[in-house]
């Protein structure tokens, strides 16, 4: 067990470094100079000139890419250009507003498929389980952020009932008070997120439920007379938990990737939202490190999903 | 010389496992196996599942990758690939296969099944493949009306045919037939093997015949290797392997044909059960520490056996005082 | 052995041509036929169908009668039009530019740029998924590397990045970048059923008669395979339609000037826009929405349809 974790893990190092590269590579194609929008325009190009040699911008690329390596084993990730401040605070502050809302609805996305799923495989053909397979199939297939436009329209605006944006009022005092704007403001992009997100747990879940219902070790507990609420309790339900459980690292992928969506619709400052913003101003230090940042969670988040199932299923443990 | 000829080969599979997925073991599907088929004639490959025969007759096709070991044919080791197509070696030696329907692509109409080795090694106008799929078809007793439908139109057995139509195809010399007729009825099961016979007579192809069924071998080969766990345990010609047996795998093998005659049953089971006596108490003189195989020893010029010299000897001396 | 053949063929010419025409009279149904019955037995996927057919065809040919560059420029005199009047029958947006014309060339964009990016992206992830599934051993384990990291990079951002980077794109560049990204999906799919179909023995057999291995990876296992093919390409196309418009409501997918679905949604990131100008933006929603459902949904009756002609394929 322990071995195929640390193997997994040692798979991820060139993976890491590879994507480092990538990042690296990327943000030099990206147009611009760094000193855009830092520098007066009307400065001396030579002077221009003098701070790309001190900041070391002529040297070669794997050299430059090495001091950005060193740098960021130094917990130093550089400044940002457009905020005038180190990218790693820039960062620190956002990445704890998008983990908040990623692990709402995460947690939201749960509650909702998991009851959902067993209902819908426990009545495997019935109309409960018709209704919910429209109902996932519908979700799946409409883009995201149309649904976030549309639910922000009618929850935010039309009837006002969610703050349309930021991720505090400005008037919050206490920390009750905090909490609950904090709370408040992340309700509705998480309730969309969860609502529309739940079609891998059920979809699984369902068939899971009906597989199992068919089984000798289900037939058997029922020929027992286990009462069938408890069947699904604890034969069927726990069977499937550790699968269902990995899902959740698999979706970090999709929750992120929706992050630069959802944060940008509700003006939501996390780092999806910084990104776009730094995309504009051309703030390639902030871009790289976001890019890298993202990448590594979904490796994270892959490796969490592997183990789990690893541990669930020994025949697919790496070769 | 043989029309081929299989020396010492050996098929292992790796098992990886530790830290760094070395191959650290290996499955020895196939493990040190000689023999040669000589031309016209039908061999026999005789083993329960799993001793490695269809390993060894995908190999011999060159579906297998070889771990060491030499097949020869017209001089050349056909082990490797370049060989192969030096030779154009699958025009010469083809197979037929035990599932009659996943071997037969379900999208293919018979037609383009059949003539598929034909397109790939014979040049052929439209009109002469045609004519010769007819002509295949005619052979293994189907109609022309086949030409255009898919496999699953067909019953079993004249699903085996069209692999049969389709082996024969470029004429070959040798034809593995890996259990053709273990997924059929047995009233089909015949049907079949006399086409196999009334082919090889007409064309003069050589069988390597793999099956588990001695009862079957019996009926179709003169040449006849017991394979157990991936090693000849005897080999020897029709009579030597059903009239003098000496290993004691052969004799199991035989004790479990299926008697058809009633009255003898009695009989029959109680020298079914003197065989498996013997296999308990006698296990570790047919076979070395490791429960593997001895290397063959020659009893006679046709009839090698699987046991240390001075075993091997007295059993023969036994056998044929028991014969006499 | 040629005179063994010559005393069978007692078979004439006509004969031949006779029962070709018989054979091919009573073969097996064919993929496209089953899938044919299975639309006029249910109405709903035929009118989905239909709406989706003549939806493709209407904004095709409606965009060609636009003159793109007119329509986008800025008309004073009908800043935000109301909708339903009979210069703006869906009214105009804050350039005074009508939001039906708009509508009809952005759909034509961005459909144009979802089945762009289908085609490349499926016929690179069917090829990948064929080829890794096919041959086992290091090219799988590589291509599976590979896969490997594709699925971690953070997809949207890479995009966003990579246009930024290209200087001058349009269109077709746009299309090829998302293809970059966007074939694991696929691949994946193929590659598990290329690996459960390459163990059969047909393959085997295919091999025993000398075919290549390229001829038996597209001519052999590919036809096996093409009714997951048809579903996967359907369902696919459904998802594209959110890729480019998604990109291009962020403001990174098509240039401004040139409309596109997404950009039309994005009218409805200024708070005045959204509910007092709802019909700059929500008419390009509902109809990514209409679309997609119905793309799916076709989809879904197809992959239906797929498992009925593998079910007539196998048993019998």
């Amino acid at each position: 067990m322990w071995k195929t974790i640390l193997r997994r893990f040692l798979i991820m190092i060139p993976e890491v470094i590879i994507l480092s590269i990538l990042v690296f590579l990327l943000a030099k194609a990206m147009p611009g100079d760094p000193f855009t929008g830092s520098i007066n325009p009307k400065a001396d190009p030579a002077q221009i000139h003098h701070l790309m040699k001190i900041n070391g911008l002529y040297d070669p690329w794997y050299q430059q890419y090495w001091n950005w390596v060193v740098h960021l084993f130094h917990g130093n990730l550089g400044n940002s250009y457009q905020y005038q401040e180190p990218v790693t605070r820039l960062i620190g502050g956002r990445a704890a507003n998008t983990l908040w809302l990623a692990l709402f609805t995460m947690i939201l996305t749960y509650v909702f498929a998991l009851p959902m799923g067993v209902y819908a495989g426990r009545h495997e053909g019935k109309l409960p389980d018709t209704v919910i397979r429209v109902y996932t199939y519908v979700t799946y297939c409409i883009p995201f952020f149309v649904i976030l436009v549309i639910g922000i329209w009618i929850f935010g605006y039309v009837l006002g009932w969610f703050p349309t944006t930021g991720s505090i009022s400005s008037d919050a005092t206490g920390w009750l008070h905090t909490l609950g704007s904090r709370f408040y403001h992340i309700l509705l992009p998480g309730l969309l997120g969860a609502l529309f997100g739940t079609v891998n747990i059920v979809q699984y879940l369902r068939s899971e439920v009906i597989d199992s219902k068919h089984s000798d070790y289900v037939r058997t507990a029922r020929s027992k007379g286990v009462p069938s609420k408890d069947i699904y309790r604890h034969h069927i339900f726990r069977n499937s938990l550790l699968p269902i459980a990995a899902f959740a690292g698999y979706s970090i992928t999709g929750l992120l990737n929706g992050s630069i969506f959802t944060e940008t619709v509700f003006s939501y400052p996390g780092m999806g939202l910084l990104f776009v913003n730094s995309i504009s101003y051309r703030d390639y230090t902030v871009i790289t490190a976001l890019v890298l940042i993202y990448g590594i969670l979904n490796l994270i988040g892959t490796l969490l999903s592997d183990i789990i199932l690893s541990i669930v299923d020994p025949r697919i443990r790496i070769q | 010389m043989s029309l081929i000829e299989i020396k010492d080969l050996k098929v292992h599979y790796p098992i990886r496992s530790g830290f760094w997925n070395r191959v650290t073991d290996s499955v020895r599907a196939v493990d040190g196996v000689s023999f040669d088929i000589e031309a016209g004639e039908t061999y026999g490959l005789v083993g329960e599942s799993g001793s490695g025969k269809s390993t060894t007759g995908k190999s011999v096709v060159g579906l297998e990758k070889v771990t060491s070991g030499s097949i020869m044919y017209k001089g050349l080791d056909i082990t490797k690939a370049e060989n192969r197509r030096k030779l154009d070696y699958n025009h010469d030696v083809q197979m037929i296969f035990q599932d009659s329907l996943s071997s037969l692509n379900p999208r293919k109409r018979i037609e383009d099944i059949i003539a598929e080795p034909l397109r790939n090694f014979e040049n052929l106008s439209k009109d002469d493949e045609k004519l010769r799929v007819l002509q295949l078809l005619n052979i293994v007793g189907l109609d022309a009306d086949a030409l255009y439908k898919y496999p699953h139109q067909f019953s079993g057995g004249q699903r085996q045919r069209i692999g049969v139509a389709r082996a024969v195809a470029t004429n070959p010399k040798l034809i593995i037939a890996d259990e053709p007729v273990s997924a059929l009825d047995l009233s089909v099961q015949a049907q079949v093997l006399n086409f196999m016979k009334k082919i090889q007579r007409e064309f003069g192809i050589s069988y390597l015949f793999i099956s588990h069924d001695l009862g079957v071998v019996r009926h179709m080969c003169n040449n006849i290797a017991i394979m157990n766990r991936g090693r000849l345990v005897e080999i020897g010609t029709r009579d030597d392997i059903y009239n003098h047996p000496l290993h004691i795998y052969t004799k199991r093998l035989l004790a479990a044909i299926p008697e058809t005659n009633v009255n003898s049953r009695e009989a029959h089971r109680a020298s079914r059960l003197a065989v498996e006596e013997v296999y308990r108490e006698q296990q570790s003189k047919y076979y070395d520490e490791q429960g593997e195989a001895y290397p063959l020893v020659q009893v006679t010029p046709t009839h090698a056996v699987a046991l240390p010299q001075n075993v091997a000897q007295q059993l023969a001396r036994q056998e044929g005082e028991v014969q006499a | 052995m040629a005179e063994n053949f010559e005393q069978h063929s007692d078979i004439s010419a006509a004969d031949l041509a006779r029962l070709t025409q018989e054979a091919q009279a009573e073969a097996t149904p064919s993929t496209a036929k089953i899938i044919w019955s299975e639309f006029k037995a249910d109405k709903p996927a035929m009118a989905a169908l239909i709406i989706i057919v003549s939806f493709i065809l209407f904004v095709m040919i409606g965009a060609l009668f636009i003159n793109t560059p007119k329509m986008m420029e800025t008309n004073i005199m009908g800043y935000f039009n109301q909708p339903f009047t009979a210069d703006y029958w869906l009214g105009a947006d804050s350039a005074g530019r009508s939001v039906a014309k708009q509508l009809i060339v952005g759909s034509r964009n961005s459909i144009g740029i979802a089945i762009g990016l289908t085609v490349i992206s499926s016929t690179f992830g069917i090829c990948w998924g064929l080829i890794s599934g096919y041959f086992n051993g290091y090219i799988d384990w590589g291509m599976q590397r590979i896969y490997d990291f594709m699925m971690m990079l953070p997809m949207t951002m890479m995009i966003i990045v990579l246009v930024t980077i290209i200087p001058h794109y349009n269109s077709v560049t746009l299309t090829f970048i998302f293809s970059i990204f966007y074939w694991e999906g696929t691949s994946r799919l193929i590659r598990s059923r290329t690996l459960a179909e390459s163990e059969k023995d047909y393959v085997a057999a295919s091999k025993a008669s000398g075919t290549s291995h390229w001829k038996i990876i597209f001519r052999e296992i590919m036809p096996n395979i093409s009714s997951l093919i048809i579903v996967d390409c359907t369902l696919s196309f459904a998802e594209n339609i959110g890729v480019e418009t998604g990109l291009s409501y962020l403001g990174f997918g098509l240039p401004s000037q040139t409309p596109s679905l997404g950009t039309m949604i994005a009218n409805a990131n200024d708070p005045n826009n959204i509910t007092q100008y709802w019909w700059t933006w929500l008419p390009a929603a509902l109809e990514i929405i209409v679309l997609c459902l119905s793309i799916s949904y076709v989809g879904q009756v197809l992959r239906r349809a797929a498992d009925a002609s593998q079910r007539q394929g196998s048993i019998n």
